[in-house]
């Protein structure tokens, strides 16, 4: 039997990984009228890094480990590692609000952190190929939701929203750009790592495929919100895109569907967290083996 | 689990009280809420819901719907809320508390539609003829009338909220009239932020949905004529020495009828007496003449009520 | 060696026949239906032994009784038993040892053995002939199209009912004897030049580790060799049907078939086959697709339909619609349950209606369709004692279940589980359940092949027996855990 190569899976959890807790929380509060035209640039931007940042990392893996490189690639997978613990970290937490102050107000939010914890467990310890196959389901059914959302949206829409007021000023596109590869695109430093450690050709095209889809998913949530609210409106609320959908009607019948978004910011951001997990696991155990007389088993 | 820090079994349907609309209103110093709730009839098929009205009287806002509570065996249930009625006596004030605890309260739908009238609690006291509540049959005839004239009223709540963060915060609230226990859609009340500064008849919500852009597929219909409209152009003259601000709008119309064309130039002229922007010139200034704005912006107020604003109606034969 | 776990494999035969016989009659001193036949032919003693109920007495008469008195040959004193078997018997099946535990293995199983005065070997004599229930249809596997024959207790009969579909040398068949007491024969088959060796080989191991005393269904062993076994999902599959065990054994599969039960065991086993039917590859590819993805659908409605409309009713009722929320609230008022206990209350009812049904006779089962509909349908609803929304909720998803019959157990207890999950946290809950649940089965494996092994290639072979039923011509391949991946084609340039 022929071993998969997963490409078509981690495309679908590098895509997921991008959309993580920023479908939830874009735009951001700085937003202005210049929002949509710095979103895209980040996108254009983060294309180039991305690629580059894959080159660099097989580069790092071939290195020859003799003593000095040793410690060189010890502290580069080190800051990797929290890095990544952190953007695990930050997910949570921002998945955790949007639960307690959207999903279930009512509820403790302990518990429900305590519910998370141990979903994020459960896919923590399993199996990588049970994980790719997670992501592959989710991808699809959250893309499914996305579009079928968006479709409905559209008859509230209102072009003018998003209409530029004044010819955009390099300064104020950057800023907003800026913005964006802070908060949603400089994670994807991690991926290359992630692909990588976890691939034996180190194949760029699943990661550019899924930076694409993930840039396309969070597109249409920054497009949803800012269509229907406008920029300062999307900018003032918590959960702009939740919020947007929640106003939107499927004929005479359903009032509200921001009940689909629960699944799709559940599923980006329990990918992304275990993802960030799984990764730090794999480069704390790469570290030890680098000094390491006994060799800890890694992938 | 239940007893696990702050843990609470949420109420079943059954459990609370559905509200279908709620209402505001002022009378001196006190602030009245109502609350349009439908009351199901346990099980019994053969009775349709009945639909009661509560009211709370309190020193404000909140206090008036604290008192609205207390008085009843179950809490209110706001999710299916489909309509906030504005009295007149409600001022600028009193307006700005219910919007925060509307935005404030998750449980009212950012789609919720807002409406103005002269006595919200007769208004919400009249029968519903076709639809389980009064609340759900106001939202069905404003859609109704919207069709009819092509008007889209931008009153749900988000757009509120949206008009309000604009350097322009003008909107227009649906007015609804009651009359020997009927009621009508009569015109819209014009606020910018939340003080109200005009209500006009049919005509005059006409002219404002033509200025705000805010017509179905270029038609209007003024009685049972419909034509269609088009806004030309937009020019301003500042005036710097004279600190004025003169605005010429052009408004071109589809009719070859000249009794439409004169019905619709007396309608427009009829309002041009204005002293607020309710028709977002400042956002258009903003837009197309960034420089100009940054020079007015500060004192827009006094300016535009000082200014001209000149409108000029012409049919497509007039080109 | 069973027989009461006593060890007999070091007892030796003798020359003397009475010492043989003393041998046998008291190993089986208290079993009453051993019987033994001394006959006197050409100046040698012989005796006959079998026991009654297992043989075929007209065959015993005719091919070991008759020839020994009626024959005319004086065996020869050097090599007795051979020349026996091979000049006087006219039985086809003659085997010859000197080993008790062979002995009474053969002769508990319904062989005959034939004793010789003056020969330390005895002649074990195939004389089969016990009844069995004959050929019919698996009322649990009951098809519109196709094949209706069925597997029955006999393992031998079994066995020739798949070798009947696969004629060719390469289906090959091994033995194993398991359990203490039972000694039950389990015979493994599989086809040479499509099967993995390294399935079989950890097949063979895992038999080889139990230890128990009895086999009486093949579930005994199920339960013992899969994969995950506290899962609720079986990693084995099981069939009564002779035409779906030689599907899979063309499919590269392992077939056990074990004595004394009809139902055969087939592994590996992939989720994807819990919602295959067995006329699916019977009747047209669009209307077996059709059925195909309605049972995906009804399992994972079964499991989420009540869950989902608890937590909308109490935890989310902004996402009802109006109408809708408010018929609900009418005709939920004045039950004095909650909607959880109510629900569970009804999924345990339709559970003890739906084990009753399959229990009872027919004629007990119209007056419990009665009990069932009339009074827990209309009387209990009437009075209050469940709603009907509850009602609709529960019946629409256990009716759902029963689409997918192999999953029955598993779909009853996902359906409590998510409906607790989602009577505390609302969609949160069943949302998390459900990805717990998701997870649970990627990770699952069955003989080292991954449970959802279809979903590791993203290709049309991959899915092509999955969601839907690819058409015949199409199914080029095998699924892909194979070794030996082309079904079609092989030979098209011959």
């Amino acid at each position: 039997m022929n071993k998969s190569s997963f490409l078509a899976h981690k495309t679908a959890i590098y895509a997921l990984f991008i959309l993580g807790e920023a479908g939830i929380i874009i735009p951001y509060k700085n937003g202005n009228d210049k929002n949509f035209l710095g979103f895209l640039l980040a996108v254009l931007i983060g294309f180039p890094i991305i690629y580059l940042l894959c080159i660099l990392v097989k580069k790092i893996e071939n290195l020859n480990k003799n003593n000095y490189k040793k410690y060189f690639i010890a502290v580069i997978y080190f800051f990797v590692a929290v890095f990544s613990l952190s953007l695990g970290v930050g997910c949570f937490n921002s998945f955790l609000r949007f639960a307690a102050d959207y999903i279930l107000p009512n509820a403790s939010p302990y518990l429900m952190g305590i519910i998370f914890s141990f979903v994020i467990a459960a896919v923590c310890l399993s199996k990588r190929e049970a994980f790719y196959k997670l992501g592959l389901i989710s991808a699809v059914a959250s893309a499914f939701m996305l579009f079928i959302l968006f479709l409905f949206s559209v008859p509230q829409f209102n072009n003018d929203k998003i209409m530029l007021l004044s010819f955009p000023k390099l300064k104020e596109v950057s800023e907003q750009a800026l913005s964006y590869l802070k908060q949603t695109f400089l994670p994807v430093i991690i991926l290359p790592f992630f692909e990588g450690f976890f691939s034996k050709d180190n194949n760029k095209k699943s990661i550019l495929k899924g930076y694409i889809i993930g840039s396309l998913f969070l597109t249409v949530c920054l497009l949803n919100s800012l269509l229907i609210f406008g920029n300062e409106l999307s900018a003032k609320l918590d959960f702009p895109y939740s919020e947007a959908i929640s106003t939107v009607t499927a004929g005479n019948i359903f009032m509200r569907l921001d009940g689909f978004s629960y699944y799709v910011f559940f599923m980006s951001c329990l990918i992304k967290i275990g993802l960030s997990v799984k990764l730090a696991t794999e480069l704390f155990k790469r570290i030890i083996n680098l000094f390491a007389l006994k060799k800890l088993p890694t992938n | 689990m239940c007893g696990c820090s702050g843990y609470e079994y949420p109420s079943e349907t059954d459990m609370e009280y559905m509200v279908s609309s709620l209402g505001f209103d002022k009378n001196g110093e006190k602030v009245s809420a109502f609350a349009e709730i439908i009351v199901v009839n346990s099980g019994d098929g053969e009775k349709s819901p009945e639909v009661k009205l509560f009211e709370g009287v309190g020193e404000n806002v909140r206090s008036a719907l604290y008192s609205l509570n207390k008085g009843l065996a179950k809490p209110l249930m706001v999710k299916h809320c489909g309509l906030l009625v504005i009295g007149d006596g409600i001022d600028a004030d009193t307006l700005n508390d219910i919007f925060v605890f509307s935005f404030e309260n998750k449980e009212i739908t950012q789609a919720i539609k807002v409406v103005s009238t002269e006595n919200a609690g007769e208004l919400l006291s009249l029968k519903a003829n076709s639809n389980i509540a009064l609340g759900y049959e106001l939202t069905t005839a404003l859609k109704q009338n919207s069709r009819h004239t092509g008007i889209v009223y931008k009153n749900r709540l988000y757009e509120i909220a949206a008009s309000l963060e604009k350097k322009s915060p003008y909107y227009a609230l649906p007015v609804f009239s009651v009359s020997n226990d009927k009621y009508s859609i009569d015109g819209v009340k014009i606020f910018f932020d939340t003080n109200a500064v005009l209500t006009t008849d049919e005509k005059g919500a006409i002219l404002h949905a033509i200025m705000s852009n805010n017509f179905k597929n270029g038609e209007i219909k003024l009685g049972s004529e419909c034509f269609n409209v088009k806004l030309c152009s937009v020019k301003y003259d500042f005036s710097y020495k004279k600190n004025l601000l003169k605005t010429d709008v052009v408004i071109t119309v589809d009719t070859q009828n000249n009794d439409n064309l004169l019905m619709l130039k007396n309608a427009i002229h009829k309002q041009t007496v204005l002293k607020t922007d309710i028709y977002g010139i400042l956002d258009r200034i903003y837009a197309e003449k960034p420089e100009l704005f940054s020079k007015i912006k500060d004192n827009y107020g006094s300016l535009f009520g000082l200014g001209e604003i000149n409108f000029t109606v012409r049919g497509r034969g007039d080109e | 060696m069973a027989a009461g776990c006593n060890d007999y494999s070091k007892t030796e035969l003798s020359e003397s026949l009475s010492e043989n016989l003393i041998i046998f009659r008291n190993i089986f001193k208290k079993d009453a239906i051993l019987r033994t036949k001394n006959i006197s032919a050409n100046g040698r003693e012989y005796a006959v032994l079998y026991m009654d109920g297992m043989v075929n007495v007209a065959m015993l008469n005719d091919s070991v009784v008759r020839p020994l008195v009626m024959v005319d040959i004086i065996p020869s004193a050097e090599n007795l038993a051979e020349s026996v078997s091979k000049q006087i018997l006219f039985a086809s099946e003659v085997k010859k040892t000197n080993r008790i535990d062979d002995a009474l293995r053969a002769i508990l199983y319904g062989d005959t053995l034939l004793l010789i005065d003056g020969s330390r070997e005895l002649l074990i004599i195939n004389t089969k002939g016990w009844r069995t229930r004959g050929i019919s249809e698996p009322e649990n596997e009951r098809i519109l199209q196709g094949p209706r024959e069925g597997f029955d207790e006999a393992a031998l009969l079994n066995i020739a009912m798949i070798r009947r579909k696969l004629l060719t040398p390469d289906f090959c068949v091994e033995i194993e004897r398991i359990g203490r007491r039972t000694d039950t024969i389990v015979f493994i088959c599989y086809l040479d030049s499509l099967v993995d060796a390294k399935i079989l080989k950890e097949l063979k191991r895992r038999l080889s580790k139990i230890d128990i005393d009895g086999i009486l269904d093949t579930n005994y062993i199920a339960e013992q060799i899969r994969d995950n076994r506290y899962s609720l999902f079986k990693t084995t599959g099981s069939t009564e049907r002779p035409d779906i065990a030689a599907a899979a054994l063309l499919e590269g599969r392992i077939a056990l078939v074990v004595d004394g039960t009809p139902v055969v065991m087939t592994l590996p086993y992939l989720f994807s086959q819990n919602f295959q039917s067995d006329e699916d590859y019977y009747i047209n590819f669009f209307v077996a697709s059709v059925g195909r993805f309605l049972r995906y659908i009804c399992f994972f409605l079964s499991i989420s339909v009540p869950s989902v409309f608890i937590s909308l009713i109490t935890f989310h009722k902004e996402l009802l619609p109006t109408t809708f929320a408010v018929s609900i609230a009418e005709l939920r008022g004045g039950v004095p349950f909650s909607s959880v206990g109510e629900c569970l209350m009804l999924i345990f009812i339709f559970e003890i209606l739906r084990e009753t049904g399959v229990r009872m006779s027919q004629s007990v089962g119209h007056a419990l369709s009665i009990v069932g509909g009339l009074v827990i349908g209309q009387a209990a609803v009437e009075a209050k004692i469940v709603s009907a929304p509850i009602l609709i909720v529960v019946a629409f998803s256990g009716i759902s279940g029963l689409m997918v019959p192999r999953l029955k157990g598993a779909v009853f207890y996902l359906r409590v589980l998510s409906l607790i999950a989602s009577a505390l946290f609302g969609l949160y809950g069943y949302i998390a359940f459900m990805t717990i649940l998701f997870i649970h089965i990627f990770s699952l494996s069955s003989f080292s092949v991954d449970y959802t092994v279809s979903l590791n290639y993203i290709k049309p072979q991959s899915l092509k027996d999955t969601l839907f039923r690819a058409a015949w011509f199409v199914m080029k391949k095998r699924p892909l855990f194979n070794k030996n991946l082309t079904r079609m084609g092989e030979h098209k340039n011959k």
